[in-house]
């Protein structure tokens, strides 16, 4: 024996890739392989020794230590290796924590690979019951070599038994394969193979995103283990059974069936259509090899396109193909750089099992090392080792990259497809919902907590309360509460003289001014509902506006009337019939609106075709501003700007919100030529403390000193707010300001979605939109209307009180964008009134998957 | 070819030892040869028949029996001289 030598060899290219992973990372143990062997039986342990010292003498692997120099790494195949069992008695420790936590520390254990790559223990846990721990390096063994080494030691513990002599001990040796596979890679035989994954992988630019998730290069993973159960097991058998499933093999069918899951899967939660999945190839081609220990597997790509209309079996017969095309060019030695950088997630459908050991009853363990390859963002591994006839499945979660939550939904949603995949192969990949919740569940209703109240109820409230406090000034025009409210009255008597009422509509068509607001206010206490449109809006668009609004009635000022041509409606120039309104009484109209009455039409541009008139109850208007009135703390001190467009949504906030809080407004009119430069005059007067305004406003504020400015709140909304603007701001104000960002189609009623900006949190580039205010609800929904998880994108939907009453004059658009509530049904009647519906948005996907707090 | 193709499935497919196949034996189903060994056997028949199988081929109709095998060659071949 002691003539021969050690034989040294290079690493094949599935060992180089480990050992470039381990160099990476060198103190975590990326690739400790442990299995636990409970054994029901009497071991004796003298003869455990031998049976494993013959093991070590008849398998190369066992003998292998690793060496480097001048960083090239070697391995040596080493003649003979010292060996005593290392036997723990835990029989008085029958505590199952004590040994998870030996075996757990085992595990994590590095082993110096220079001296031993493996490590081995037998643990006596009961009179009856042992453990035996087998622990290799990686970089010499897969799930079919650990099968063929445990074949092997049980045996040979019978033959030490029995005492019977040794049948030929001349098993082939990894050596062996080792050579075979520098032959391979370094001859023209892998030629056309090569190219096929040359060219499979050179045109793939991303790869998929997880739930948003951008990978995070560390290796700490977390491993949890789903049971299929042996019911829902033989289902897939059943499946793959099936003539238009059936394959080769049982086996490669049901590694179809699970590749076809999992690139679902991965569609699904990324997004990508384009997906590559790392597969380990058990590459042990020919009957020698089958029988041989060592580390065979080598992972490589496949690549799919997901289709628009592709159901589970038109991707499983693409999945198909993909394998045979894989499996016709997985040759030893066809990993190189460019397929291993080609995926981030690996299935890992494994053939190994492992039988009784010496005749007991013998369960295997498969024990995970905390660590994966920091390059991949989810390794799944499907097994059934025991050959319970129940497949298990492990998902190795790179914890770094996902949150804890996200990760125990992972094998949830995977499972979710996996039945829907059973019940029916025809359907849409995409059709099945990946959420386990019941749908009722998202959404949490708040009762009403107050009674309705309407924003004219509130400012005639403020005007008796504060009658002498100033709610509006104008150039060099303030109006009290008193005055105002009085002016109000008066021309709502008027209107309500002209036969205007509750089902009554009204244009307004005016510049920014004091006639404005009471125009609005007294449209209001007459009950009818109010239409704004801006000074500057051409005469065609004004045109139409009031007829498609179905409006009865134009007030407007005498500079802006001359230009309206529409014959069957009343025109009212409230400056010309001053002296008349002034004869009317000032007192309030006490007319009660009902919360369905419309407050508002407004109209929005529309990118497409002509505007559309957005129907706002009053209900809807008083949700939006009594809760702004909590969330933004106005109050008898706040004063607001007017300075945006009135037939802006947004201009809804500054118009009233400052008169329900007891508040003030600051007019400012429009500029009659060039652009409008309001915002700076504001900034200059330095009048206002609370500001609603788009992001592109806050861009003037850079140019502009702050730092005598009284402004301490700022509702952003109307475009995405970009994190750095928000930023900026913060720095060129003096005092603490708060900043929110308001979020919210005009169909919800101003602003549905809140986030107040946080520079600590919100270090995404763009600040999120937060969560819904006060009986509102947000949905982020697929195309099948499936909620879908956290961090995928989705379209957002929206519901509640806020909710519009649908587009004046057309039943169509309404009918296409206001749809049935899917998540209504199990909310109580008296709810199922309120929600009636839901809405699509129209909001870039950009600021989908951005609410959070 | 049938010999050819029997001999090459004894001495390198076959997970275990066998006399002789029968051109009838399901080749699969029996376990004789699995999924990986398929593959070597369809390179072994483009490599001797001259034929190129294509990945939808590669399957159990086309497979299943050294029979089936020989009619698929057939095929193939002529196939090949009417293209």
């Amino acid at each position: 024996m002691s003539d021969q030598k050690d034989s040294f060899l290079k690493l094949t290219k599935s060992q180089s890739a480990l050992w470039a992973g381990q160099k990476m990372h060198p103190n975590v143990p990326l690739h400790n392989v442990v299995y636990t062997f409970e054994i029901t039986g009497a071991i004796d342990k003298i003869l455990f020794e031998k049976a494993f010292q013959r093991l070590i003498k008849t398998t190369d692997i066992l003998r292998i230590i690793f060496s480097e120099e001048k960083g090239v790494p070697n391995q040596t195949v080493r003649n003979e290796v010292d060996f005593s069992l290392e036997f723990i008695d835990l029989t008085h420790h029958q505590n199952n924590t004590t040994i998870d936590k030996w075996l757990h520390e085992r595990t994590l254990k590095l082993m110096d690979i220079s001296e031993r790559v493996f490590d081995t223990a037998l643990l006596k846990t009961g009179s009856n019951n042992y453990v035996w721990v087998l622990k290799l390096h990686h970089l010499v063994t897969d799930a079919v070599s650990n099968s063929i080494l445990y074949r092997r030691m049980s045996s040979f513990y019978t033959s030490e038994i029995t005492n019977t002599t040794a049948a030929v001990e001349n098993f082939p040796s990894f050596s062996d394969y080792i050579k075979f596979e520098h032959e391979q890679s370094t001859t023209s035989v892998n030629n056309d193979s090569n190219k096929y994954w040359e060219e499979r992988t050179k045109n793939l630019l991303e790869k998929p995103k997880l739930y948003g998730e951008k990978i995070d290069n560390s290796t700490a993973a977390r491993r949890i283990t789903l049971n299929l159960g042996t019911q829902r097991s033989q289902q897939l058998r059943e499946l793959a059974n099936r003539t238009e499933f059936k394959g080769w093999t049982e086996d490669l069918t049901l590694f179809n069936i699970f590749l076809t899951i999992y690139f679902s899967y991965i569609h699904r939660v990324s997004g990508q259509e384009t997906i590559a999945i790392g597969a380990p190839s058990h590459n042990r081609t020919t009957r020698e090899f089958q029988k041989t220990a060592g580390l065979f597997i080598e992972v490589l790509p496949l690549v799919i396109d997901i289709e628009n209309e592709d159901t589970f079996i038109s991707l499983f017969n693409r999945v198909k193909i993909e394998t045979n095309n894989y499996l016709r060019n997985a040759r030893p030695g066809s990993a190189e750089a460019q397929t291993n950088n080609s995926f981030n997630t690996v299935l890992n459908f494994i053939h190994a099992d492992f039988p009784d050991f010496n005749g007991f009853p013998t369960k295997t363990e498969w024990f995970h090392s905390d660590h994966i390859d920091s390059s991949h963002a989810l390794r799944t591994h499907v097994y059934d080792m025991n050959n319970s006839g129940a497949f298990k499945i492990a998902f190795d979660i790179n914890s770094n990259t996902f949150s804890d939550a996200t990760a125990e939904e992972i094998p949830v949603h995977f499972l979710n497809l996996l039945d829907a995949f059973l019940k029916n192969p025809e359907q849409s990949l995409r059709k099945p919902g990946l959420l386990d919740t019941a749908p009722g569940d998202a959404l949490l209703v708040e009762e009403l907590s107050t009674p309705f109240k309407s924003v004219i109820q509130s400012f005639e409230e403020n005007t008796n309360s504060s009658p002498n406090s100033v709610a509006l000034q104008f150039v060099n025009e303030i109006l009290t509460y008193n005055s105002l409210n009085k002016k109000a009255n008066q021309l709502a008597h008027y209107l309500k003289a002209k036969g205007i009422n509750e089902k009554s509509r009204i244009a307004l068509h005016f510049n920014r001014g004091s006639d404005y607001i009471i125009s609005v206010l007294a449209v209001l206490k007459t009950g009818a509902a109010f239409t704004p449109i801006a000074s500057d809006q051409p005469t065609e668009r004004v045109n139409y506006i009031i007829s498609n609004s179905k409006s009865i009635l134009l007030l407007s000022q005498s500079n802006l009337i001359s230009k309206i041509d529409i014959p069957d409606i009343g025109i009212l120039d409230v400056q010309k019939e001053n002296s008349i309104i002034n004869e009317q009484p000032f007192t309030n109209l006490e007319i009660q609106s009902s919360p369905e009455s419309l407050s508002y039409i407004l109209y929005t541009s529309g990118s497409t075709g002509k505007p559309k008139g957005v129907l706002i109850s009053q209900q809807a208007l008083s949700n939006y501003i009594f809760w702004a009135k909590e969330a933004y703390h106005t109050n008898k001190k706040s004063i607001f700007p007017l300075f945006t467009s009135i037939g802006f949504d947004l201009t809804i906030t500054s118009t009233f919100l400052p008169l329900v809080s007891g508040g003030r407004i600051n007019v400012y009119k429009e500029s009659v030529t060039g652009p409008d430069i309001s915002l700076l005059k504001v900034l200059d007067d330095n009048l206002v403390n609370c500001i609603k305004l788009t992001p592109s406003h806050l861009a003037l504020f850079k140019e502009k000193k702050m730092s005598t400015s009284f402004i301490h709140t700022m509702i952003v909304g109307g475009e995405e707010f970009r994190s750095n603007l928000a930023k900026s701001i913060k720095e060129v104000f003096p005092n603490e300001i708060k900043i929110f960002n308001e979020y919210g189609p005009t169909e919800a009623t101003v602003g549905c979605i809140v986030a107040e900006y946080n520079e600590s949190n919100h270090t995404k580039a763009t600040v999120p939109i937060g969560l819904p205010i006060s009986n509102m609800s947000a949905y982020v929904l697929d195309e099948y209307k499936n909620r879908v998880p956290k961090g995928v994108v989705g379209e957002l939907y929206l519901s509640g009180l806020g909710l519009s009453d649908g587009y004046a004059n057309d039943l169509s658009l309404t009918a296409q964008k206001f749809i049935e509530n899917p998540f209504i049904s199990v909310i109580k009647c008296t709810v199922r009134e309120i929600w009636p519906e839901l809405i699509k948005t129209e909001v870039l996907n950009i600021w989908v998957g951005l609410m959070s707090k | 070819m049938k010999d050819k193709i029997v001999s090459y499935i004894k001495g390198n497919l076959a997970t275990e030892s066998v006399e002789d196949i029968d051109i009838n034996e399901d080749l699969l189903g029996s376990g004789l040869v699995d999924s990986l060994g398929m593959v070597q056997l369809v390179l072994f028949i483009e490599n001797e028949a001259n034929i190129k199988v294509s990945p939808e081929e590669m399957t159990i109709e086309n497979f299943t029996t050294v029979d089936h095998i020989l009619k698929f060659i057939a095929s193939k071949n002529k196939d090949q001289k009417q293209a």
